[in-house]
């Protein structure tokens, strides 16, 4: 027999534990609760996060929270997975046993360490099954979640060993579990205290806390100064465990040796945890943001056939300025003809003031003496200048909007302020058409909702314009003019009555009628240059529609977005906008649906080519919707394709970044959240609960 | 096997051990008597290595115990007071668990278990769980796991407690056929549980050994009190002028018993010549004189004392 410390006797004793906390009803209805809460946060937090974090960001806007969240649940459930680990041997008095067979102290604590961190780590295994479906639906990059678990595992190992220790020094389990809970909520408080200093509480005191030192992991941020922090706290429960099970009895002279190790140990530990504060690695698991340029500025850059000038104003001990001094850099990496200085706003006042420059962080694109200055420039602002200035002229874009707010804020009803800024930002020359207006020169038009008048004289002044290379998006609502419509379907798109209604791929805790449609299927190829296709083509999410119109598009026109499997068109227009409508088989037609359509219409002799967009629904691009999903890039795309940079269009969408993409949940997958979170996994718990303790009742 | 000498203990002010000395020869039997409180159970918790003494120095199974308190652990089998275990694991789970700690040997475990599973007679209750076991079938599954290591001591503390009759006797055989094999020392305050299985007494009182002896000269105890009964009917002032002048015999008294019935303590005149033999004859010569006057003699013999008297007494001579 191994008369050192031997693996074999605690494996064995490692089995028992483990027996007897699996195969006893409390580990399961712990789990059942531990399960409840942590599924009520999953979904709770995934809500908030679609909802009011616009599912922008899942790492800082979803997991953040989740993981703070999971810290507590934590910190409730371990103090009862440990309560009985030696307050229930020394109630039984089986301590008496273990102390007198052949084993080392040190195997027991081992063994019921790893049991209790065993049982945790099987509980925290299961909150990620939830995860696991959310990377199904859309992935992320699970680097940041894996530092989370790595932080909550370290932390439910701390919170083991402190467990152990209270609960080696009682024969009570509410004791040890109260303690441990009281002795855990302490070490959380010490964070609360921010203005320690001025309190007369010392400094370092916060720097103790158990939370300050997750939410690096949290964040996905591995901090080796941490990791020593819960290691020095697992060392010290299990030292200070052997320390107590050492003095055997406390009615004995143990008790001043046993309190001197202890000192000595906390002592020692400190000094460690502080020499992980000097010395501190970071391991930084965060998605990393992407390091190159999008598909689409990189096409951009190469198109240029003249040099341009990029100089940014930054200051150089400010920190917020690298991300322009990155990016400027990366854009002149590329192409060989853009110049890209950065200047000191404070030393070059002169050549700031000749740009026009006032601020730290601007950034002025000049060719020849035509420029444009960018206070908060980002790579679509400063790729959409670089197109601009290589064009003879800007593309001119009118918008008819007949009414409804262009930009500020909307009383009520759509605005389309953000989707003018986003034109305004590639260089495209924006114009608002005056209510019942025509389109004048511009090269494209967009029709935004249609709900106004549209006289017969009105429509022929748009064909007019469309027979002489006009290009049209028309975005046409359920409640368009007639006449907008029948002329739509003249020209080859016919916007039929009623509404496209899909109860399921809707958006979750958002607009209540809302549809997500998606390229066609069988058109996932990479379109060839001048199909429409392309539009859609790159998209990696779709595009969130409010109510829309069902298309009918001729033989020739390209499809560019249908809606889902579950869809249908209703001819009840105002049972779908209450958001009430339910399949009649008798009237109502099965989706999938078009809801986006293109059609290109041959050169006449002399004319430029004529291209036109027909869209269902004008609400996705209103400030409401245009940032959800990629309601944007679609439109950009389609601005894009009919002012004919063709060559550009299935280019944007590429840039998202895995993670940091809009996050979408629809109404049927938010339901299988609640039930996977708060359903599934806790009731499996529950189940094993209760069969353990039925067959605790009847065996034998 | 077992040395001991001048072993102390205290918890704080209270001295549970003082100066404690003895020794266990090799298969002998020993029994440890003495009321509550008085020590034993910290004896044996020192000797089994589960908490060290204060004071003194001890030897068990050729280890001592200051310098591998392990390695005496591994040589001695012991069964706690009140025989702890786990409730929820199996008879057969928990004998394998400590065979798995005490049996070094993988491949030998479970003959040693099915070995114990038989000798302790469990081998019907092997599935069962230990909580679902009554009091008696519990006793046996902790002298198993005492056992399953084949230690070259088996220390048992009040193996019979809170037993019935039936189960007092099992465990009694139980460790009367360990005798010989193995080491034995148990400790009661029965004892009866002493005089039928162990080969010597050691009597604690207040921490300090009182008494050592072998049980069969305890035995002696019994009637060396050197008191003789008669029961007969008759006259009481018939019965003193007949009885009072035997030789080396002191009429001590004479009382009623039942209807026309006396009863007469007669004490021999030299009690350190009490021994069975003197009093057998004293017997005979007072049934003689009672006889050739014709009486009716019920009962004569020595006065003998349980050992329970006997216990008392030499506590009480301690007090």
């Amino acid at each position: 027999m191994s008369r050192g410390f031997s693996i074999a006797r605690v494996g064995a004793l490692l089995r028992k534990e483990l027996h007897a906390l699996f195969g006893q009803p409390l580990l399961w209805v712990v789990g059942t609760f531990f399960l409840l809460l942590a599924g009520y946060y999953f979904y709770t937090d995934l809500v908030f996060f679609v909802t009011f974090g616009f599912g922008e960001n899942i790492f800082e806007n979803f997991f953040q929270l989740l993981f703070v969240d999971l810290r507590l649940v934590l910190l409730l459930t371990v103090p009862l997975l440990t309560m009985r680990a030696f307050a229930e041997e020394r109630k039984l008095g089986t301590t008496e046993l273990l102390f007198t067979w052949p084993l080392r102290d040190g195997e027991i604590v081992l063994a019921k360490f790893l049991a209790c961190a065993i049982a945790a780590a099987a509980l925290l295994a299961a909150t990620v099954v939830p995860l696991a479906w959310l990377h199904r639906l859309q992935p992320f990059s699970p680097w940041p979640v894996v530092s989370a678990y790595l932080g909550l595992g370290l932390m439910a190992a701390s919170f083991v060993a402190i467990g152990l220790l209270l609960s080696s020094l009682t024969d009570n389990q509410v004791v040890a579990a109260m303690s441990t809970l009281g002795v855990l909520l302490l070490l959380w408080v010490l964070s609360w205290n921010e203005s320690a200093g001025e309190s007369g509480w010392p400094s370092w005191l916060p720097r103790l806390s158990m939370f300050d030192h997750f939410e690096g992991f949290a964040r996905g941020v591995v901090e080796s100064r941490d990791v020593i922090y819960f290691g020095c706290l697992v060392v010290f429960g299990a030292a200070a465990c052997l320390q107590v099970l050492g003095a055997r009895s406390w009615r004995g002279s143990r008790l001043a040796p046993t309190l001197a190790g202890l000192a000595g140990l906390l002592v020692s530990l400190g000094f460690v945890g502080a020499f992980g504060e000097r010395w501190n690695a970071r391991l930084d698991l965060t998605p990393g943001r992407t390091r190159t340029l999008s598909p689409h500025t990189r096409r951009i850059l190469d198109r240029l056939d003249s040099d341009v000038e990029v100089v940014a104003f930054v200051r150089s001990a400010d920190p917020a300025n690298a991300r322009v001094t990155d990016l400027v850099g990366r854009i002149a990496e590329v192409s060989p003809r853009v110049h890209v200085r950065t200047l000191d706003v404070n030393r070059n006042p002169a050549i700031a003031r000749r740009y026009g420059v006032d601020a730290y962080g601007a950034v002025v694109v000049a060719k020849g003496d035509r420029r444009r200055v960018f206070r908060h420039a980002s790579e679509e602002t400063i790729a959409g200048a670089i197109q601009d200035l290589g064009r003879s002229r800007p593309v001119a874009v009118a918008l008819v909007a007949d009414g409804a707010p262009i930009g500020g804020r909307p009383v009520a009803g759509r605005a389309f302020g953000a989707l003018a800024t986003a034109l305004s930002d590639q260089g495209d020359d924006v114009r608002v058409v005056a209510p019942g207006g025509g389109p004048g020169d511009a090269d494209v038009a967009i029709v935004l909702g249609g709900e106004g008048e549209w006289p017969i004289d009105r429509v022929a002044a748009f064909e007019d314009w469309l027979a002489r290379g006009g290009r049209l998006l028309a975005l046409v609502e359920p409640g368009a003019a007639p006449e907008l419509a029948a002329w739509l379907a003249r020209r080859g798109i016919d916007p039929r009555p009623g509404a496209v209604v899909d109860s399921d791929d809707r958006l979750h805790g958002g607009e209540g009628v809302s549809l997500r449609a998606r390229p066609p299927a069988g058109t996932t190829e990479a379109a060839a240059p001048g199909e429409a296709a392309g539009i859609s083509l790159a998209l990696a999410q779709g595009v969130l529609l409010s109510l829309a119109r069902p298309l009918v598009p001729a033989g020739d026109a390209e499809v560019l977005l249908a809606s889902g499997d579950g869809s249908w068109a209703t001819a009840d227009l105002d049972r779908a906008q209450r958001g009430l409508a339910s399949f009649d088989p008798s009237v109502d037609v099965r989706g999938p649906l078009p809801v986006a359509a293109a059609r290109s219409f041959p050169t006449a002799a002399g004319a430029p080519g004529t291209r036109l967009v027909v869209v269902g629904d004008a609400d996705f691009a209103s400030d409401a919707f245009v940032d959800f999903l990629d309601d944007r890039d679609f439109l950009l795309n389609a601005v894009g394709w009919l002012s004919g940079d063709d060559d550009l269009v299935a280019l944007r969408g590429r840039r998202k970044e895995v993670g940091r993409e809009q996050f979408f949940l629809s109404a049927a997958q938010a339901r299988t959240a609640l039930a996977l979170g708060v359903g599934v996994l806790p009731l499996l718990s529950a189940a094993v609960a209760v069969g353990l303790a039925l067959r605790s009742r009847f065996a034998r | 096997m077992i040395e001991v000498s001048e072993i102390s203990k205290s918890f704080g002010p209270t001295r549970a051990l003082d100066a404690v000395s003895f020794t266990v020869a090799e298969g002998e039997v020993v029994g440890l008597l003495g009321p509550n409180g008085s020590g034993k159970t910290t004896l044996l918790r020192i000797l089994t290595g589960f908490f060290p003494p204060d004071a003194g120095r001890a030897t068990v199974a050729g280890v001592r115990l200051s310098e591998d308190p392990f390695e005496v652990r591994r040589r001695v089998g012991y069964l706690p007071e009140r025989t702890p275990l786990w409730p929820e694991m199996s008879v057969e789970r928990f004998l394998g668990l400590a065979a798995s700690i005490r049996v070094p040997e993988r491949s030998v475990r479970p003959g040693r278990v099915s070995a114990v599973l038989r000798d302790c007679g469990l081998s019907d209750v092997a599935d069962r769980r230990i909580g679902h076991l009554s009091k008696g079938y519990r006793q046996r599954v902790g002298i198993a796991q005492a056992l399953v290591g084949r230690p070259h001591v088996l220390v048992l503390d009040e193996p019979t407690a809170g037993l019935d009759p039936a189960q007092v006797l099992e465990v009694r055989q139980l460790v009367a056929a360990l005798g010989g094999r193995t080491t034995v020392v148990f400790s009661s305050h029965i004892l009866a549980d002493v005089a039928s299985t162990c080969d010597r007494v050691l009597v604690l009182h207040r921490g300090r050994l009182v008494l050592a002896e072998r049980v069969d000269a305890l035995r002696r105890e019994v009637v060396r009190s050197g008191e003789l009964l008669l029961r007969t009917r008759g006259d009481r002032a018939a019965l003193v002028a007949l009885l009072g002048d035997v030789p080396g015999l002191r009429l001590a008294a004479v009382g009623d018993d039942g209807p026309g019935g006396l009863l007469a303590r007669l004490l021999l005149a030299d009690p350190d010549r009490a021994d069975d033999r003197a009093l057998e004859e004293a017997s005979v010569e007072v049934a003689r004189r009672c006889v050739r006057s014709g009486w009716d003699v019920l009962e004569v013999g020595p006065r003998r004392r349980s050992l329970e008297d006997v216990f008392v007494e030499i506590l009480g001579g301690e007090r």
